[in-house]
């Protein structure tokens, strides 16, 4: 009998198990096509899109990618990782500094503060566009696209509620003990609270690097706006919205590839960080 | 090392909770203070307001002679142990505890010799290259107490360090912190609320409730003489037996009854109460009985001894060497949770009783504490607050001290067989009327030196000067002011004149009080003190002027002569540097290579330890396998071979998480042993490369010093300069800031410090307070433009003389005592302002005393 509901249990555990994995098989493949397709539809002489595969393959997309001069796309890549890296940079200060006093400084009117933040990060972006635009014009920074990275880092400082809830969770008597031997709250930030929080500055530079390398909203805006951005002033997104218009498929397709290599690569090379837990051992845990 | 003064301290949360009400201390140089109390009696956080990690919100702290109240942490001078380590869990052991002087830019040389040193006294030599998170809660503790001795700090504050370290490695932890004290010398605070500790630890210990000091005292008086219930409760395991009696004055000795049940009285000696107030004696005053359980003892009872009960055993608790009996003094009803005649005593064994058996119990009446039940204050005080003594009066004589012509201003006219209560203070050494014969003489530390006196027919206490002796002879002034009178059923006949009188104030600042007043000296005052400063400062600056221009000519010829062979030597100092720096970069070269090596080397050593584990693996699959299938064709028995059927089973369903626990394992271990190896490379090259460097500043120092001192010392005397304009304009500050108290129309200046203390209290609060001023009754002076009173009596209490004055303030009628300095008339009228050194002035809202 006990053998029995041994192996039946067994036999349902197992069952579970594949019915899992069917389900996890069937979602990966959904959500992986549309990149397959992608890197597919690069490498065909002729584009389709109603085919996945290419009746004939051919790197020429890519070619005529990094040589044509109507539109120099390694000239786009190099302006956007710019903005993205200069706005990774910018951001990530800026929203580590300012979670680190939310979580730490006692100030009157810091949840008003708060709250305030949280309700104005609830109205999109580019909600504010067009005065943003009217402000750059006003300043005389409408001419040039690298103006994009005072847009994007202006507001960086609203998106701190998740470093401010990691910082939370390090104890406030590692301050304490800095202060007493005798630093001050310069001396805590950058001695001991960022080296603790490699995880916390990993996501932060990760969701603030994507962010601008991915926009398309504000960089069209500025990049239609004002003749003194040629088409070697465009950014990635808006660059390869212009090879669409002029309905290059095949092109437009190398591009995309072209453009998900850094953010992958980020990826890769960063998440491993994302896991190690290096708080572990400050306090009794 | 260095003593520390808390006078008054508050600290009061911005929601009106009060954590700390007047905390007032001494602390000696080299004491070890252990701070106890149950959770939320303020003990940690009176604790953080003198490491200065929360602010005080009334009150001064000193430590050694420096206000520290507005000082940063770290200029304190102190070291902390939290309960939860905070070990900096990037750096390693030798990284944590350099820390510190790291940033106080102590040298290298000498940093690394003190954490040698702190490493050798807290047995860490050979953690220094781990990181916290690889070490044991009790090295972790180790290394933060290692941290914190150091610095060699003024103060070492320790906040529950032991909290989260398991039974036996507090104890150890425990001796271990006895022993630095002992070597260190240091003054040490320690927050615990383990009694435990509290008592083997602490030289003196303060026993905190709700933010209020309950007792501060040696542990062994602590455990003696508690001061009330709460503490004689909270200190010794088991907890002490508390009983609700009576006491009744039986003649030759005091009965005590019992309330909850039916025993015979204990009796003790009228000697044993002789400090208790006699209204205690009555027998109509519930009083909470308590002992300890050591204080009773159920063996060798004789027949007729006294002050023995009969004890229903509920239950034993052996602990080895000895045993506690739980009973009760009456029968046990249910389970006998809550009863309140529940008696605890402790025993050599069982001695062959079983729960539910009575037994005789012989109470020591000479270690017994006595309560008042409502106040819960012992009813026997170190130092008896008053003498009360039988008094008569009649036909304007008393008869008290023998039977003199009573003072006229005692309000009592007839009185037979009452009681006068006269306090300790109302008792003043000097010429005065009564002169005792000391009978006894106690020590009690800074309050004094306490005498039982005989005086005529009566006993009294008073203090007595030091080196007093037995049987000397002693006089005293009375202060009958400070009297009680009741008559023979206790009645309140007359009860004693406060002994300060309250005047209420505002906090206004100059220029309100100029622009009421129109008083044109309160402004020439601020001009003076302007003045003052200046003229302090005038001749230091002429000073340094002449010292500067003197050094500096020095420096100017020094460099003149030294300019002309400069690149000679700058060259030189290149050649030094240069060299220093290759050596830096060889070292850089050394550990590039080192680290691949260990890096290489631990792979290797990790593939080869994995690979063992693997093939370990694989042979037992196989043997198992091997094993089954034999069974299966052999074996023919159904019940065996299912049995190890199931084995099988079992076996292949655990094997992969095993073998996955012992990869882990192993590879933790070695990561574990990688990453020691690492930090300790790491840390020996930073080092190299810390003093390379420092050296290399050196002597760009030194080559600077040589050959432009005139440059250096322009620096260092603009430096100087600055802080001496800094310190002036400070004083600058000081002088124009004056302050006033405004009593109905009449404006006082307050004395600086008082001023310091009173915003130091409420800070920008003060102008809308309003004060009471407490003025005792020498605390009054005359001066014109002062206030108006009129004399309407004058008061005599025998030894003191006053006279009572009638004023208006804000409308209503003020009385206030004066001291007798002159003779006045009465209906004179007199101007008085209050002696503010020598009142105490109070904030009733907040309920805090400023000064």
């Amino acid at each position: 009998m006990a053998e029995k509901n041994f192996a039946s249990k067994r036999f349902a555990e197992k069952s579970q198990r594949v019915l899992i994995y069917i389900i996890l098989t069937v979602v990966s493949v959904i959500w992986i096509f549309p990149f397959i397709y992608l890197i597919f539809q690069s490498f065909a002489e002729v584009a389709n899109p109603k085919s996945i595969f290419p009746e004939r393959w051919t790197f020429q997309n890519y070619l005529t990618l990094f040589s044509s001069t109507s539109k120099p796309f390694l000239s786009w890549w190099l302006n956007t990782f710019l903005i993205a890296l200069a706005t990774a940079v910018l951001q990530t200060i800026l929203v580590l500094m300012t979670a680190y006093s939310l979580s730490r400084l006692r100030f009157s009117g810091r949840k008003a503060l708060m709250k305030l933040i949280l309700v104005l990060g609830m109205f999109p972006g580019f909600l504010g566009m067009l005065v943003n635009y009217y402000i750059l014009q006003l300043l005389g920074l409408n001419t040039s696209i690298f103006s994009l990275i005072v847009v994007y880092v202006a507001s960086s400082a609203m998106s701190y509620y998740i470093a401010k809830g990691f910082f939370d969770t390090v104890s406030k008597s590692l301050d304490e003990a800095v202060m007493i031997d005798g630093g001050s709250k310069n001396t805590v930030f950058w001695r001991i609270i960022l080296p603790l929080s490699k995880p916390i500055i990993i996501y932060t530079v990760l969701v603030s690097f994507t962010a601008p390398w991915g926009d398309y909203m504000f960089g069209s805006f500025i990049a239609s706006s004002s003749s003194a951005i040629t088409p070697y002033n465009y950014t990635v997104a808006v660059g390869l919205s212009r090879i669409t218009e002029a309905s290059e498929y095949g092109l437009f397709c190398a591009g995309a590839v072209m453009v998900s290599i850094p953010i992958a690569a980020l990826f890769f090379w960063l998440q491993r960080y994302y896991v190690e837990g290096i708080a572990g051992g400050a306090v009794k845990g | 090392m260095a003593s520390l003064k808390l006078e008054h301290i508050y600290k009061v949360y911005p929601n009106g909770h009060k954590a700390v009400t007047d905390f007032n201390m001494n602390i000696k140089d080299g004491e070890f203070i252990v701070f106890v109390g149950p959770s939320g009696c303020g003990k940690s956080t009176t604790l953080r307001m003198i490491a200065g990690l929360e602010d005080i919100s009334s009150g001064e702290l000193y430590i050694g002679d420096t206000l520290v109240n507005d000082m940063q942490p770290k200029d304190r001078d102190i070291a902390m142990v939290f309960q939860n380590y905070a070990l900096y869990p990037h750096m390693t052991v030798y990284e944590n505890m350099a820390f510190g002087l790291t940033l106080r830019k102590v040298p290298r040389t000498i940093i690394h010799e003190k954490v040698m040193w702190a490493a050798e006294v807290l047995g860490l030599k050979e953690y220094l290259d781990r990181k916290p998170k690889a070490m044991s809660g009790g090295q972790r503790q180790r290394v933060s107490l290692g941290r914190a001795i150091l610095r060699n700090p003024k103060v070492m504050l320790l906040d529950e360090p032991l909290s989260n370290l398991d039974a036996k490695l507090r104890g150890q932890m425990r001796s271990m912190i006895s022993k630095l004290h002992q070597q260190l010398k240091t003054t040490f605070i320690y927050v615990t609320h383990d009694q435990v500790e509290a008592m083997t630890l602490g030289t003196r210990v303060v026993v905190m409730k709700l933010g209020r000091i309950q007792q501060v005292d040696s542990p062994q008086n602590l455990y003696d003489h508690p001061i009330n219930k709460f503490v004689a409760g909270f200190i010794g395991t088991p907890q002490m037996n508390f009983f609700n009696v009576r006491l009744k004055d039986a003649g030759d000795h005091v009965d005590v009854l019992w309330t909850d049940c039916e025993q015979p009285a204990l009796k003790i000696t009228h000697d044993s109460v002789l400090k208790a107030e006699r209204k205690y004696l009555k027998g109509d005053i519930d009083i909470t009985l308590g002992f300890r359980c050591e204080a009773v003892s159920a063996e060798d009872i004789k027949e007729n001894d006294d002050n023995v009960v009969d004890v229903t055993i509920s239950h034993f608790e052996e602990l080895g060497n000895e045993t506690l009996i739980y009973g009760d003094l009456k029968e046990i009803e249910g389970l006998g949770g809550e009863s309140k005649t529940a008696i605890i005593i402790k025993a050599p064994s069982k001695m062959g009783h079983v729960p539910g058996d009575v037994i005789k119990a012989k109470i020591d009446v000479s270690r017994i504490h006595l309560f008042d039940a409502k106040t819960e204050m012992t009813i026997i005080p170190p130092i008896p607050e008053a003498n009360v003594l039988p008094v008569s009066i009649e036909n304007e004589k008393m008869t008290l001290f023998g039977t003199v012509k009573k003072p006229a201003s005692i309000p009592v006219d007839f009185v037979k067989d009452g009681t006068i209560a006269l306090p300790l203070s109302a008792l003043s050494l000097g010429d005065g009327a009564i002169e005792g014969k000391v009978l006894l003489v106690e020590d009690h530390g800074e309050e004094g030196q306490l005498a039982l006196l005989q005086v005529e027919d009566k006993k009294i206490f008073a203090f007595v000067p030091e080196g007093t002796k037995v049987g000397a002879k002693v006089k005293y002034c009375v202060d009958y002011s400070k009297a009680t009178f009741k008559d023979a059923e206790g009645k309140l006949l007359a009860s004693p004149l406060p002994d300060r009188d309250n005047l209420t104030a505002t906090f206004v600042n100059l220029k309100t009080a100029h622009e009421v007043t129109q008083d044109d000296s309160f402004l020439k005052i601020q001009e003076e003190r302007i003045k003052a400063v200046e003229d302090k400062y005038a001749p230091i600056f002429e000073e340094f002027n002449k010292e500067k221009e003197e050094k500096l000519r020095e420096a100017g010829e020094k460099q003149n002569i030294a300019m002309e062979n400069l690149d000679a030597k700058e060259a030189e100092l290149d050649e030094k540097n240069n060299a220093l720096k290759a050596e830096l970069a060889k070292a850089k070269e050394e550990y590039k290579t080192q680290m691949v090596e260990i890096k290489a080397r631990h792979k290797a050593i990790e593939k080869e330890e994995i690979g063992k584990i693997e093939a370990m693996y694989k042979k037992m699959l196989q043997d198992e396998n091997d094993d089954f299938k034999r069974a299966m064709m052999n074996n023919k028995d159904p019940e065996s071979r299912r049995s190890r059927r199931m084995s099988h089973a079992v076996f292949k369903e655990s094997f992969p998480q095993m073998k996955a626990n012992d990869l882990e394992r192993k590879t933790n271990s070695l990561e574990f042993d990688k990453e020691t190896e690492i930090n300790g490379a790491k840390a020996r090259y930073s080092q190299k490369k810390n003093l390379l460097n420092e050296t290399i500043k050196e002597n760009k120092k030194a080559f600077m010093e040589e050959n432009y001192p005139h440059k250096l010392l322009e620096k260092e005397y603009a430096a100087k300069e600055k802080e001496l304009l800094k310190k002036k304009d400070d004083e600058l500050l000081h002088a124009k800031l004056i302050f006033f108290f405004k009593q109905d129309e009449h404006y006082q200046m307050i004395p600086d410090d008082i001023t310091t203390k009173i915003i130091q209290g409420l800070g920008n609060r003060v102008f809308t307070k309003i004060f009471r001023i407490e003025v005792p009754h020498d605390g009054f002076v005359e001066e014109e433009g002062a206030n108006e009173y009129q004399v309407v009596a004058n008061v005599n209490y025998g030894d003191v003389e006053m006279y009572k004055c009638n004023g208006v303030a804000y409308g209503e009628k003020v009385t206030v005592y004066i001291k007798k300095e002159r003779e006045m008339e009465i209906g004179e009228k007199i101007h008085l302002r209050a002696d503010l050194v020598k009142s105490q002035i109070y904030e009733d809202e907040l309920n805090i005393r400023l000064y």
